[in-house]
């Protein structure tokens, strides 16, 4: 993905001749979109396989782990047909991959329930402190970075720009699980405002949205800053601000629609990254989401449902890139040429 | 109850410890109001259940669960003492026991428990087809069980093939818990735990795996525990029962009060010590010790090299490595606290390491440890050990499940590892079942390859007789021959601590948990 700056108004396209028309102004949708589908299938495939591969390179065998630690041999064994963990490695992919085919992911080793069923549990909790989370960080970030782009224009202000960016360097850098244990200990022990973990309640998603978003916000709005700064200084801007237009007005139609290819294109990614964090920012606030779900399956060898999240995730994570593209596409047309191809 | 300076590292997730919180109140007459109003307890478990039927329970939040929602035919008491369940009387012998069942014995939905449909219970139970793992703990290894009931009389037979003088005890395990008869032709019911579904104190009113479990009190229940040390309070009408993995989360849940209770493994427990708002209680849940790989190609295959192993190490620098000195040293396969258990501390090698020298000087040895207690702390320390005594000592910190697969199934390559036993039967027949027998490989569970006549003798004569005297007698020779031929080096144990706030109380007697008797009595 690219971060590109497009002008308010692009040059006047020339005017097409009758032979030349239909050949050149091409729409380049279509060609996009197969190349986007085909890459997606590639990633897909690519996803199965390495989903499979992947619990199988997890030292331990699933199977002592289900018998517990009171279980015979035997019986050990005995689990291990069930699973059918005594098949052939490749005899398990292909009763894998066929289950996917059919839309089943297979059924979880220590529950015994199906692992789509875990997962429509789970995902719920997930995706709503993941969204809310890039609702949050997006609503905050972006309005940060172009104030304080737009207080330290010039070199204005340069005490506001160093705290700026001191604070949000040192507040970007904290790693989740720390952020949140640290939230922890002061809102939820200290000041007893928030419950320490669950999610029984509303006000318990605040501090694992907090946890999430912190680091985020941080990095999207010194982006946001940068960005707005590069706007600021163009001869449009410079032009519009001659014409003595209200600064709402300024900023919100010839500022922002520049800076949205870049921060959506960042807004994807903290998205994506989100997933990822929320497995560590679930773990720690006990929340009921695919993370805890995966990292449970990691103790218990509980392959399906291991394979299974990763899966999900990862096709998530594809389809929010495509998203994000076709999204750029629509407010800047030149980004979708070049990169039809890629996944 | 005891205070703990320092948390022994262990880690929970690994090991599949249930671990425990809850907050709130209720009154010991069942089903308990406070005031009129509603009354609601906390008790968190680390994991979902992987069954909720007792018998299919493999890991210790089923356990936890197991309690809750059903009585076993028995109860065990501080020092091994069997006292009332379902049964008001019974008489055993090593082959057979007889239980008379309380009169008032009703499942959670207020159906009579009859004696035929505990012996039915009982039977499927012991059917290998019900593949519990636990079976074999509680009738013995490949056991004909034979489970009648008299009605009329109230009366439950059980008869085995083969002594097996732990029956009561195994009859008083959470996995024996008595499911409601009626929930037999009702799978469905049976893994729900709902409403008719067992015969204890609670029942499943909602479960959302991964979040909560909610559990109701049964209307009118009585059929209490009667342990010396019962706590009293206010019974709770309702049990919730949140899923928290982490020991640090539970910690923070705690400190915050949104739980009364935990147990802790781990570092965590630290945080209450200087805390007079919660009481820690240590129970050795987890007994350390070396074994060895004594098969043929092996250095544990040597009794000298086994006996300068042992000579090698010091169990107090290991206890210190481990717990920082809090758990209690052992001299035999458990502590001291487990009945029967040897506390002769001549039986052991004394800490000799110049004498270890003579024939470690050079041996390679593949040391294989799971990480999963303390971090592996007692496998670095053991190597440092033995390489001071001129030992060539590889290690391997594995987690837990890789660790069970090399070395509890052998089926990885190593001579030594420092074996963790997690013994939540407080019997030293579940340690003692890993040191006879046949191999993984031929269906066994003797993973370091033992072939000790005399303690498979001892052992022997050991379940063949439930006179305490000729027991203990028994089990003393069979530990005396093991200890005499260094088949394991005793070590320490590491504490489980189960820690309370003011407010609440619960009963753990010998250190096994049991949750529902949790009271509010502030």
């Amino acid at each position: 993905m690219e971060t590109l700056i497009a002008s308010p108004k692009a040059p006047e396209p020339p005017e097409p001749s009758k032979a030349f028309t239909p050949k050149t102004v091409r729409s380049p949708w279509p060609r996009f979109l197969l190349g986007r589908l085909a890459g997606l299938a590639g990633v897909l495939v690519m996803l199965i396989v390495g989903t499979f591969l992947i619990v199988q390179l997890i030292p331990g065998d699933p199977a002592q782990v289900m018998a517990g630690p009171d279980a015979s041999q035997a019986q050990v064994e005995r689990i291990r047909q069930e699973q059918g963990l005594d098949q052939p490695l490749f005899t398990q992919f292909t009763d894998y991959a066929g289950g996917l085919l059919e839309g089943d992911l297979g059924t979880s080793f220590s529950s015994g329930l199906p692992v789509s069923e875990i997962i429509a549990n789970r995902l719920p909790f997930t995706a709503q402190i993941a969204l809310l989370a890039v609702v949050i960080a997006l609503a905050v970030s972006v309005p940060l970075g172009m104030a304080v782009a737009v207080a330290c224009r010039g070199g204005r202000r340069k005490a506001l720009d160093t705290a700026f960016t001191s604070v949000t360097a040192v507040l970007g850098s904290i790693p989740e699980f720390v952020l949140a244990t640290l939230l922890i200990m002061f809102f939820a022990i200290k000041l007893n405002m928030f419950p320490p973990s669950g999610a029984a309640t509303l006000d318990s998603m605040v501090l694992p949205i907090l946890a999430l978003t912190i680091a985020p916000i941080c990095t999207l709005a010194r982006v946001v800053r940068r960005e707005t700064a590069a706007v600021l200084s163009m001869d449009y801007m410079r032009t519009a601000k001659g014409r003595r237009l209200k600064a709402l007005r300024l900023y919100a139609r010839h500022a922002l629609p520049n800076l949205m290819t870049s921060t959506l294109t960042l807004g994807g990614l903290v998205l994506t990254g989100l997933l990822g964090g929320a497995v560590i920012v679930e773990f720690v606030f006990a929340w009921p989401g695919l993370g805890t779900g995966v990292l449970d399956a990691l103790v218990k060898r509980d392959y399906p449902v291991i394979q299974g999240v990763v899966l999900l995730l990862g096709v998530l994570a594809t389809l929010l890139n495509l998203l994000v593209d076709v999204v750029l596409g629509l407010l800047d047309p030149r980004s979708l040429h070049g990169k039809a191809g890629d996944a | 109850m005891a205070r703990v300076p320092l948390a022994a590292g262990v880690c929970t997730l690994a090991l599949g410890l249930a671990v425990t919180g809850c907050t709130t109140s209720a009154d010991s007459t069942g089903g308990g109001k406070d005031g009129g109003k509603k009354v609601k307890a906390t008790i968190a478990t680390s994991s979902d259940p992987t069954s909720l039927d007792p018998n299919l329970g493999t890991v210790a939040a089923d356990f936890v669960f197991a309690r809750m929602l059903n009585d076993q035919l028995v109860r065990r008491d501080d020092k091994g003492e069997i006292i009332p369940g379902l049964a008001s009387e019974w008489k055993a012998d090593p082959t057979s026991a007889e239980f008379t069942l309380r009169k008032d014995a009703k499942c959670t939905d207020g159906t009579k428990v009859t004696a035929s449909g505990v012996a039915k219970v009982l039977t499927r139970f012991a059917d290998p087809a019900t593949k519990s793992t636990a079976a074999s703990q509680v009738f013995g290894p490949g056991a004909k069980v034979t489970a009648t009931g008299d009605d009329a009389t109230g009366k439950v037979s059980v008869k085995l093939d083969k002594p097996w003088s732990d029956l009561l005890y195994g009859l008083a395990l959470p996995q024996a818990g008595i499911v409601c008869p009626a929930a037999l032709d009702k799978p469905e019911l049976l893994k729900s735990g709902k409403k008719g579904a067992g015969t204890g104190a609670y029942y499943i009113q909602s479960a959302k795996p991964g979040d909560k479990y909610t559990l109701t009190a049964v209307k009118g229940y009585d059929g209490w525990a009667t342990y010396k040390n019962m706590p009293k309070g206010t019974v709770p009408d309702t049990v919730e029962m949140p899923v928290i993995q982490s020991e640090a989360t539970m910690a923070n849940n705690l400190q915050a009060g949104t739980l009364d209770y935990a147990a802790f493994t781990g570092p965590d427990v630290a945080r209450f010590v200087k805390d007079k708002r919660f009481t820690i209680n240590p129970a050795p849940i987890i007994r350390m010790m070396v074994v060895f790989n004594e098969r043929e190609g092996h250095p544990g295959a040597d009794p000298k090299v086994r006996e300068a192993i042992a000579k090698a190490l010091d169990r107090k620098a290991f206890n210190q490595a481990v717990t920082r000195g809090t758990g209690t040293l052992m001299a035999s396969i458990t502590d001291g606290s487990v009945p029967c258990a040897n506390k002769d501390e001549s039986l052991l090698a004394k800490t000799d390491v110049a004498a270890a020298k003579g024939v470690l000087k050079g041996v390679k040895i593949k040391l294989v440890g799971t990480n999963a207690v303390a971090g592996g702390s007692g496998n670095d320390y053991v190597q440092a050990a033995l390489k001071a005594a001129g030992a060539d000592v590889s290690l391997r910190n594995a987690d837990s499940a890789t660790w069970g697969n090399d070395v509890i199934s052998n089926k990885g390559d190593w001579d030594l590892t420092i074996l963790p036993n997690l013994n939540l039967t407080n019997l030293l027949t579940t340690p003692a079942s890993l040191f006879l027998g046949p191999d993984p490989a031929d269906g066994g569970r003797n993973f370091p390859g033992v072939d000790n006549k005399g303690f498979a003798k001892g052992f022997g004569e050991a379940m063949a007789t439930t006179d305490e005297t000729a027991k203990c007698a028994a089990w003393g020779d069979a530990q005396k021959s093991l200890l005499g031929s260094h088949d394991v080096v005793p070590l320490a144990t590491v504490n489980l601590n189960y820690t309370t706030a003011a407010r609440i109380s619960i009963a753990a007697p010998d250190g096994l948990l049991a949750p529902e008797t949790v009271r509010v009595t502030k």
